[in-house]
């Protein structure tokens, strides 16, 4: 199928003039015929503060694979130029053609605007009227998380997800978001969770052999170490397991947990500062240990000292483009919701 | 050793990679084959690619083409240069390669077996396995029962661990007719369990067939109308371009409706046609195809003459070039009966469909390529646009396209603009290649993937295949007692005029695909 990338620059326009260009500009482009929409959804990336970024570029591989709006939104603060209210706009539209005498696909459509004097604060505004409506609508939030007392309940009447990544500041920032999203129908989906998907698979993987399912699903102990203890790394995981496990948690200390499992036993929880992440089960003579380093998950079951099985996969690594493609393939994982619910918005950290 | 065994595993409950098999040995008969080299070896690495095969998986070619396992590995790194969707990765073959072996052997030589089974027992002990095997049959049909009966004579139908899985997959076509058909099923039988025998037709590996389902049972809004109360008739077309591509002695042996219409068109036929199953599980989807494939009114002679047409192809022309008639084609007997182009009508008895026809068509050297289930729906009741409607203005029509372009057309009436009502028939047409951008897998990655994971929805039944053999072994007869010339029809059009006659005794008329 071929196909032809339009671009567009619209300095200096007022918000409303944004939504008759993005009608307006294809049709004439080619000629006066209305082209076929194949956009299946709206995506937002939040980027305000990140500098040196070619964010077009990034959105143009990312509506590539899922034919989309993205809306980039960067409200710019500080210099005296910026306090008069407008946008500065670049515009581009990818066209394909399917077969002669057959009108052309509008495939997708990447905005980026810059946000000035009012609107630098009050994006939402322009971008709620640019949002497609009945189709799933993505917030990526690349910059700062916001401050308390943001607008989640107006961002959430366009936005059905809000996609955050966790791993470099844990999931604090967003427990407010979290809260007030949910009454309104907006998901929150965690890009670290995603990547953590590594992990979850190979314990699943190993928990098909009878030494990994009991070591895991019933430990007399865990052990942990991860470089932060603050990290939300070995929070989602664990997490994770005492949602599926339907163990529950009787104690948080900074470096300590104590888990009750289904049969009443407490099991002890350690975690400890680690230069590469590790979980460690024990159960009666058999030890599982899971630790990443180099880009791989590498495990083994061991039984006193006699190695039984070991395991290696690799491990996702953080990648915008990837990641965010993979989140649009996969939708919101309610295992997520699950293991915040059973762990991290009960925790202080 | 540690085994593995199919504890629940809370783990994988929700998980969004969750389709991993265990650790097998997957064991391929004719592995110096076509089939081999053009899908079974890309499909495994695809499969290794994508991170869908388990840590250890352990391949082995058994074949009498003398290849030491080094020359196998060569052949299978060239295959999957040649067929493979996604490029060849050294390192993620060398992973692949490493579990590789191969038996030169004939599959009459009962003592091959016994290495086999020899060469299975080493590997299981060296790399602490567990006893699961998957055996491909990619050989000709003749030796499908030669081959599960040796494997029953060493012991090789059941693991030799309580908790492994031995399972057979046995390539199409299965049967010539109904009694090779219940003589093959019970030749497996007497070794293999019907849970072990994974019977392919790749068709339903393919993304769109398997969309049939989704399409169907996920969107509330056309269940209500898939019925004889809004549905007027039903077309099923797979019609090629192609010839019989240098296969003249197997395609003169089958025809198409042994070749396409016996197992593909009717999966297509079962599909659109099912009731809804109570769970998306083997039995269950199984179940409901057998029933309204059972439900296919028979055809009595009369209706063998009436409601089916067979053709060949005479010379004609594709995309410009000439191409020479069937009877002209290298090792077809200048008197050759067997049809190319096949057209039907069928009725399903049952209280959804009474009454809707189904029309079926498939041929070679047709005028496109084109696989499609188009759904006309009845006529709005009362027509009060009738004065200034235009003449052309067709019933509600939803297709679905299988190939080449995938994706779901509906086609209805809208107002041309202007002061007085005029209507046009318009398309709403979705086409899976632009909202979806990603590279589907293969069907046999798909069904491979089931087949190791011990999924057979995809797979047909013994009674499935059994029932649609019966309808076929009907027209095959009614077919065989009529002596008259077999009609033909120019390579490069839609068949002959005889099949439009057939679905305009009803009124209607072939669409154009
Ligand atoms: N090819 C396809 O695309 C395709 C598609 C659908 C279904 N199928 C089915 O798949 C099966 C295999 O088809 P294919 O095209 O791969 O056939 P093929 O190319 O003839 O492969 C069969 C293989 O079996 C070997 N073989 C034959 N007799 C043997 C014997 N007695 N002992 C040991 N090895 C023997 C052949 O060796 P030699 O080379 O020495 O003869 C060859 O390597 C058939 O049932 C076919 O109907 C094939």
């Amino acid at each position: 199928m071929e196909s032809e990338t339009l671009h567009w620059e619209h300095p200096n326009i007022k918000g409303p003039e944004l939504l008759r260009l993005l009608r307006t500009e294809v049709p004439q482009a080619l000629g006066g015929i209305v082209p076929v929409t194949a956009t299946v959804l709206t995506l937002g990336l939040y980027v305000k503060g990140i500098p040196e970024t070619d964010w077009m570029e990034l959105a143009e591989k990312i509506s590539h694979v899922h034919p989309s709006r993205v809306l980039i939104i960067n409200p710019v603060t500080g210099t005296a130029e910026d306090t008069t209210t407008h946008v500065d706009a670049q515009i581009s539209a990818t066209v394909t053609y399917r077969r002669r005498g057959e009108p052309p696909t509008l495939f997708s459509e990447c905005v980026q605007m810059n946000l000035r004097g009012g609107l630098a604060n009050h994006w939402i505004d322009v971008v709620q009227s640019l949002i497609k409506s009945d189709l799933p609508a993505y917030l990526l939030w690349l910059g700062a998380p916001p401050l308390p007392g943001f607008r989640w309940d107006l961002l959430s009447t366009g936005f059905t997800h809000l996609v955050i990544d966790s791993e470099q500041i844990g999931l604090g920032p967003w427990k407010s978001a979290i809260l007030a999203g949910k009454p309104l129908g907006m998901a929150v989906d965690d890009l670290y969770w995603q990547r953590l998907g590594s992990w979850r698979a190979h314990w699943a993987t190993l928990a098909d052999y009878p030494e990994g399912l009991s070591a895991i699903t019933n430990p007399d102990k865990i052990v942990i170490g991860w470089p932060s203890s603050h990290s939300s790394g070995w929070r989602l995981l664990l997490g994770w397991l005492i949602d599926r496990l339907k163990w529950t948690v009787s104690d948080i200390e900074p470096n300590y947990l104590s888990i009750i499992n289904d049969y009443g036993q407490t099991i002890p929880v350690e975690i400890h500062e680690a230069n590469d992440p590790s979980f460690t089960f024990h159960h009666d003579a058999y030890i599982l240990s899971s630790q990443s380093s180099h880009k791989e998950l590498h495990s083994r079951i061991m039984k006193e000292t006699e190695e039984l099985y070991t395991m290696t996969d690799p491990c996702y690594q953080a990648d915008p483009v990837n990641d965010i493609v993979k989140l649009l393939n996969r939708g919101h994982d309610q295992l997520f919701d699950f293991a915040l619910a059973s762990l991290i918005m009960n925790d202080r950290d | 050793m540690i085994d593995t065994q199919s504890l629940s595993n809370p783990l994988r409950e929700g998980l969004v990679e969750s389709r991993r098999p265990q650790p097998f040995t997957m064991i391929i008969f004719g592995a110096a084959g076509d089939l081999a080299h053009r899908k079974l070896f890309p499909a495994l690495y695809n499969l290794m690619v994508d991170h869908w095969l388990p840590h250890q998986i352990n391949v082995i070619g058994f074949s009498r083409q003398p290849f030491d396992d080094e020359a196998f590995r060569h052949e299978v790194e060239q295959s999957i240069r040649q067929f493979s969707r996604q490029p060849l990765d050294p390192q993620i073959f060398q992973q692949l390669a490493a579990g590789m072996h191969y038996l030169t052997a004939n599959f009459n030589d009962p003592e091959a077996y016994a290495r086999l089974r020899d060469l299975l027992n080493s590997i299981r002990q060296e790399q602490h396995l567990p006893g699961n095997y998957l055996f491909y049959l990619a050989t000709p049909p003749s030796f499908y029962p030669v081959i599960a009966e040796q494997l029953g004579a060493v012991g090789l139908n059941a693991s030799p661990d309580p908790q492994g899985w031995v399972r057979l997959i046995v390539e199409k076509p299965f049967g010539h007719d109904l009694d090779s058909a219940l003589e093959l099923n019970g030749q497996l039988h007497q070794v293999f369990k019907e849970t072990q025998i994974f019977r392919i037709d790749h068709y339903l590996g393919k993304e769109t067939v398997q969309n049939i389902l989704v399409f169907r049972f996920a969107n509330g809004i056309f269940e209500p109308l898939w019925n004889r109360q809004y549905i007027d008739h039903v077309q099923i077309t797979v019609a090629e371009s192609l010839g019989i591509e240098g296969r003249g002695t197997y395609y003169d042996n089958a025809g198409a409706l042994r070749d396409i219409v016996q197992n593909h068109m009717m999966q297509l036929l079962a599909m659109i046609a099912m009731e809804p199953p109570v769970a998306f599980e083997a039995d269950a989807v199984r179940d409901e195809k057998v029933k309204v494939l059972r439900a296919i009114r028979p055809l009595s002679t009369r209706d063998i003459a009436m409601h089916t047409v067979r053709a060949q192809y005479d010379e004609g022309y594709i995309e410009g070039q000439k191409v020479p008639g069937f009877l002209d084609e290298p090792d077809i007997p200048s008197d050759s009966r067997t049809e190319t182009y096949i057209a039907m009508r069928l009725l399903i008895d049952n209280w959804r469909w009474a009454g809707v026809p189904f029309y079926l068509r498939t041929g070679k050297r047709l005028a496109k390529r084109a696989t499609e289930i188009a759904i006309q729906f009845k006529r709005a009741p009362h027509r009060f646009f009738s004065q200034t409607a235009t003449p052309d203005l067709e019933p509600n029509l939803l297709t679905l396209k299988i190939q080449p372009d995938e994706g779901i057309a509906l086609r209805f009436g809208a107002k041309v603009p202007g002061p007085i009502v005029r209507i046009r028939t318009v398309n709403m047409d979705f086409l899976y290649g632009t909202s979806f951008a990603d590279q589907a897998p293969e069907a046999y990655e798909r069904l491979l993937l089931d087949a190791m994971i011990g999924d057979s929805t995809l797979f047909t039944r013994k009674d499935e295949v059994e029932s649609a053999w019966a309808l076929v072994n009907s027209i095959l007869r009614g077919w065989a007692r009529s002596k008259g010339a077999i009609p033909s029809y120019e390579a490069g059009t839609w068949g002959p005029s005889e099949a439009d006659e057939l679905i305009a005794r009803d009124g209607f008329h072939w669409r154009r695909p």
